[in-house]
Formats: C-alpha cells, structure tokens, sequence
C-alpha cells in the first residue's frame, strides 16, 4: 500500500489582504526530512509583514521533503513541506 | 467580564517586555491583555529573522535581544514607549488575518497621538508605495527594501506623522493566541548607536532620521503620562467597540 502524500501550505488567511507580490520569509524549521511528527505538531515557523505564524503538521507522518529552505521566501499558496502518512 | 484582562500596566525594560510576550502566549489566551513598556537603558531589540546579527555583533556594547515577531531591528531607551497586547486568536480584532491585526492597534495609536495633538495617521496598504518615497526622498525599489532597522521602512497600518514613521508594529500569531508589539517614538532617538552595534553605515543614521519623527518633533513638551493615558483610552475603546 503507498503513502498518501500531503503537502502543507501557510494558509489563506495569514496572506488576506497583503498586497499581490509580496512573499513570505520560512524562517526556521523545527524538523528535518525523515522526521516523524503528529498532528498539530509545530514544525517551523514562517514570517509574512513582519508577522511570524507556526507551521503545524496537519497529520500524524513522516517529513518527506523540505520544499522550501530554512531563511527562502515563498508565495501564496506554494507548497512548503511535504509530509507522507 | 471586563474586556481587557488584570496584566495590564507599565512594566520596564526590553528583558523584561520580551518575557512578559513569551509568557503572554505560553498557556492560551482567554482574554485580551496589554501592558505599556518604558526604556531606562538602551538595547537592541532584533526581528526573530536577524538572529544571525546577535551572534556576529561584538559582544561588548549595547545589550542585543531578539523578539518572537518579524521585522527590522529596534532601538529601545528613554525615547521610546512599547506596547504589547494579547488577544485570544478568534478575537473580532485579529480573527481577520494577519493585517486585520495590524490595522486595529494602528488606528488605535493614531487616535491617541491626535488625542494629544499629534496629527498622526495608519497607513493603508495601497499608500505604502507613495508614504515610503515620501519619507525616503528616493524613487528606488531599493528605497522601500532597505529594511534592517524597522524605522527604515514602512508597513501595512504603522502610523506616520507628516510622513514620517512615529510607530511601528509587529506580531506574533500562534495556537494560544496573537501577540502584537508596538514602539512609539517619543523623542528623535541616536540612530548612530543602532548603527555602530550592527555594523551598518554611519549614513544609515542620517537616512532613520529623514524617515522618522517623534512625539517631540512634532509637538514640543508631550508628557509621557499624556500619551500614555490616551493609549490605555484608546485600547480599552478599540476592545469594547470590537465586542459591542
């Protein structure tokens, strides 16, 4: 049976109202590719408008792949970590 | 149930006022709370993202601390008032997203500032390209990116005088709530000891000078206790309002 797959991205709410354009600093992970984590679990953090938000693994799993480097930016909606459960 | 919670008061120090954030939003937050904060002694308060800066800087020297929100570094002493509140983060205040956040706390010290005659304003995302030109005399991308020291820059709903930043804001959002942290220019501060700490150009000064202003260099002989007590007025209003 394979893994299913998830990836995880800040959500909507945190870029409501930022202007179009602007991008978001990944800031630190608290986790490296391999990791098992569980839901809810704190796995990085993320700054947008000087603002800094958790990152929350959204299911029991194992960290895939890091998609996004500790001090890269990214853009609404790109995907920052992949998980596998 | 009063709105606003029993933490609040004026606490002293940039140790001091980075704990009281970190022990603000350990456990969840039930309430909103808020405290005022005053600078005997000069420090270096870092956006979490300039970490990197503490470590490079000489250790000798001003006391460099580094904050739970983003942004560029803060100059914190006597010329300075903070401000922290916590909110829970389903608050009708911040329940909005990240610059619903901001918008509430800069509108808030806009008002108290006019309160004490200082004619302020938050600025609107829309504005912001227009307010960063006008406070940097420079019609650059570079002149909105040079953002190390927050008074560098501009962001959705800080609050400008003339133009000029008088207030920034920053916020830290997590499970047990949003933390959101502001610093009210009461006088024109030594940008020249912000800059020698970090390392950056003796012109960087000059450039904070032009983009800020202060209490004081808008309306000569404001009294502390006058910009505090309209800050305390105006929070306790933005919280009622928000749950009326």
């Amino acid at each position: 049976m394979s893994d299913v797959m998830r990836d995880v991205v800040l959500p909507a709410e945190a870029w409501r109202d930022v202007e179009p354009g602007t991008e978001a600093l990944l800031d630190k992970w608290l986790v490296r590719e391999g990791d098992f984590v569980k839901a809810g679990q704190v796995i990085g953090a993320v700054v947008v408008v000087k603002a800094r938000l958790d990152v929350e693994a959204p299911l029991d799993g194992r960290v895939d792949k890091l998609l996004v480097p500790a001090d890269g930016t990214f853009k609404p909606g790109q995907v920052l970590v992949r998980l596998s459960a | 149930m009063h709105p606003v919670g029993a933490a609040s008061g004026v606490g002293v120090g940039a140790a001091a006022e980075q704990a009281w954030n970190a022990a603000a939003l350990a456990c969840p937050v039930r309430a909103p709370a808020w405290r005022l904060w005053v600078y005997r002694e000069p420090a270096v308060v870092l956006g979490c993202s300039q970490r990197a800066q503490a470590a490079l800087a000489p250790a000798a020297g001003l006391e460099i601390l580094v904050r739970d929100s983003g942004g560029g570094a803060v100059l914190v002493g006597p010329w300075m008032l903070g401000l922290s509140a916590v909110l829970p983060g389903a608050h009708p205040l911040v329940a909005g997203g990240t610059l619903a956040g901001y918008r509430w706390l800069g509108v808030a010290i806009a008002l108290a500032l006019l309160r004490i005659g200082v004619s302020a304003e938050a600025v609107e995302k829309n504005r912001l390209a227009l307010c960063d030109l006008a406070v940097s005399g420079e019609h650059s991308v570079a002149a909105v990116r040079r953002d190390w020291a927050c008074f560098g820059s501009l962001s959705p709903w800080e609050v400008v005088a003339r133009g000029r930043k008088i207030a920034g804001l920053a916020q830290r959002r997590q499970r047990h709530g949003v933390l959101l942290a502001a610093g009210v220019l009461l006088q024109a501060p030594p940008w020249v000891l912000l800059c020698e700490r970090l390392g950056m150009a003796r012109s960087e000064a000059l450039r904070l000078a032009q983009a800020s202003t202060s209490c004081a260099e808008e309306l000569p002989d404001v009294e502390l206790a006058s910009l505090s007590s309209a800050l305390k007025r105006s929070l306790h209003e933005a919280v009622e309002t928000a749950l009326a």
